[in-house]
């Protein structure tokens, strides 16, 4: 066999289009209607209707406390009667959101397998570390537009929920950009590590439908039977992890701890990505 | 130097050979055609060639530049590799703008290839609105984005009807200039004959032919097909056939004479002078597919089933 064979493709010559190119271009198909209004949309409504529940279940009297809330605990009013009050039910819809963001990157890796687009794509650009390094920038992007509109959605809707139901939102002053901002930290960092999940099974079975079903199928219901055997590990998994991030640290997982992790798994999900797509073969 | 190069390609997945130690070459300019049955390993082949498979072993260049690197060759090169493919509810104009993006090509040459392959003022329509033949021209289109040396449509016809394989032979012709060369595979045979210069066939992954179109074609066949208005006259025709020493078969009622088509009215005027009245007096020349199926011995299924048995007889001594 000639010794050429052995040599894996380069990923940095000067002829190959750029990075840039590759986002440009990778952006371009994230940003058409499907994609663009299905993501807002389902976050948008997620925001809405997960919001007016806490606050209509806080007004419920027969009721002895609110839904579970961030980490688990059950929402009452004096949680949302706090500086970062507004924005208290982010830690509700992250896990939601989620599932959203991992569908939305498995479809966008696994349907370029679907449709052959993925042919093209390698042919044009045979870096394919900068081919899915560009597709994973530019889901970030999407990502990141989708968490700044779910944290400004929540934080509207807050605000007349909170006068219909009593809340008394003056502690909402103090601080209240850096709440947004913690909030949105809070809240984006973990969907991010949801959607390079979402990427890494897509590129791992090159279909979208068994991606989804994977990511949803592991995080309700094979965290749920873990939790069931060894209840004392759940936190550490990945569902148990992004959600303590999301709450902004729960009593078994600290704040920096689950960032910690959430990182971890993110670099571990993108390692694995970049690995299987430089090294399997492109049969679709 | 030559557009293609393969020397001893081979790709296995398993125990399947799907490539077999390929070597051949293709020339720079005109129209290439890469021909085999379904399932002959053409499109592995073109994988491989393009770096979106690796060869399991031997050695291949593209424009002079080794297939382990295709980084070096991809901006040269434009592809249509099976299906084309689209986003369906993009535009035909924000679907090329996306690969454009991607070569780094600017909008303009996005104008220029929707006017080169007929589609221009159709670009704000749906690509998933356009009809099959649309589609394979803004894969063409898509190909043609980098202006390429080397252009690869892999089954371009493919479930087109016969007007719009009419329209997708003219364009790739035209596209074959002396700078560029167009490889164009498919199954179809007639297609491949109709439009193609030079030739590679290949059947299950192994090299059958490599060369110009007229060369295999020089083992072509001609005859002349003649047939009584009686069937009664038939040993007259075949004795005034033998008497001019003509080598010929006879098909029922048929007499199949070894000549070239322009002997035609000489087995005519023979067959006259016999006292026969002839009712049909047909020239005829094999076609690509005569000549492809000579050169294989048989046909798909009955070759399968030869190496089927070769496999049981391999794998029980």
């Amino acid at each position: 066999m000639n010794s050429t064979l052995t040599t894996k493709t380069t990923d940095s010559v000067a002829s190959a289009p750029g990075l840039i190119n590759t986002i440009r271009s990778e952006w371009i198909r994230i940003w058409r209607p499907s994609f663009r209004y299905g993501g807002f949309g389902v976050l948008a409504s997620f925001s809405v209707l997960i919001s007016y529940f806490i606050y209509s279940s806080l007004a419920d009297p027969s009721a002895a406390a609110g839904p579970p809330g961030p980490g688990g605990a059950a929402t009452t009013a004096a949680d949302l009667e706090q500086a970062g009050g507004m924005i208290h039910a982010l830690g509700s819809i992250s896990t939601l959101a989620g599932i959203v963001v991992l569908s939305l990157w498995a479809i966008a890796a696994a349907s370029d397998y679907d449709s052959g687009l993925i042919r093209v794509l390698v042919q044009a650009q045979p870096s394919r570390l900068r081919l899915l390094g560009g597709k994973i920038i530019a889901l970030s992007f999407f990502t990141v537009l989708l968490s700044v509109a779910t944290v400004f959605i929540t934080s509207a809707v807050a605000r007349p929920l909170a006068r219909a139901y009593e809340v008394d939102t003056e502690p909402w002053k103090t601080d209240a950009a850096a709440e947004m901002a913690s909030g949105f930290f809070n809240f984006g960092v973990p969907v991010l590590v949801w959607g390079l999940i979402g990427l890494t099974i897509a590129v791992l079975t090159r279909s979208s439908g068994t991606a989804i079903g994977v990511g949803i199928g592991w995080l309700l219901v094979v965290e749920n039977l873990i939790g069931i055997t060894a209840p004392d590990i759940t936190h550490l998994l990945p569902g148990g992890t992004l959600s303590a991030l999301a709450a902004g640290g729960t009593a078994d997982l600290s704040w920096s701890s689950a960032l910690g992790l959430t990182l971890l798994y993110g670099a571990v999900a993108a390692s694995v990505s970049l690995f299987a797509f430089r090294n399997r073969d492109i049969v679709s | 130097m030559s557009a293609i190069t393969a020397e001893g390609l081979t790709r296995r997945f398993g125990e399947l050979t799907a490539v077999d130690n390929l070597t051949f070459e293709v020339p720079i300019g005109g129209v290439v055609g890469f021909v085999g049955p379904n399932g002959s390993g053409k499109s592995t082949t073109i994988r491989v060639l393009l770096g979106l498979i690796e060869a399991s072993d031997g050695v291949g260049t593209v424009l002079g530049e080794p297939i382990t690197h295709p980084e070096r060759f991809a901006h040269r090169v434009g592809a249509l590799i099976e299906a084309p493919t689209f986003i369906g509810s993009l535009s035909a104009w924000d679907n090329l703008r996306s690969m454009a993006a991607l070569r780094g090509i600017s909008e303009q040459r996005i104008h220029e290839v929707l006017e080169i392959v007929g589609l221009a003022g159709r670009e704000k329509d749906k690509a998933s609105t356009f009809s099959l033949g649309m589609k394979q021209r803004l894969g063409i289109a898509a190909a043609l984005l980098p202006d390429p040396e080397l252009l690869v449509l892999d089954e371009p016809t493919n479930g087109l009807d016969p007007a719009g394989i009419v329209e997708i032979r003219t364009l790739l012709k035209s596209l074959a200039d002396g700078r560029r060369t167009v490889v164009v595979s498919s199954h179809l045979m007639s297609e491949i004959q109709a439009m193609a210069d030079d030739l590679v066939v290949i059947r299950f992954g192994k090299l059958l032919y490599s060369g110009s179109l007229s060369g295999l074609m020089e083992d072509a066949v001609e005859q002349v097909i003649a047939v009584p208005e009686f069937g009664t006259d038939l040993p007259q025709l075949i004795g005034a056939v033998e008497s001019r020493g003509w080598e010929y078969t006879s098909h029922g009622d048929q007499v199949r004479v070894q000549a070239p088509a322009s002997s035609s009215a000489d087995v005519g005027r023979a067959a006259a002078e016999a006292g026969v009245t002839l009712r049909q007096l047909t020239p005829e020349q094999d076609n690509l597919e005569d000549v492809f199926l000579r050169l294989t011995g048989g046909t798909d299924a009955e070759l399968a089933a030869s190496r089927g048995e070769q496999r049981t007889t391999g794998a029980t001594s």
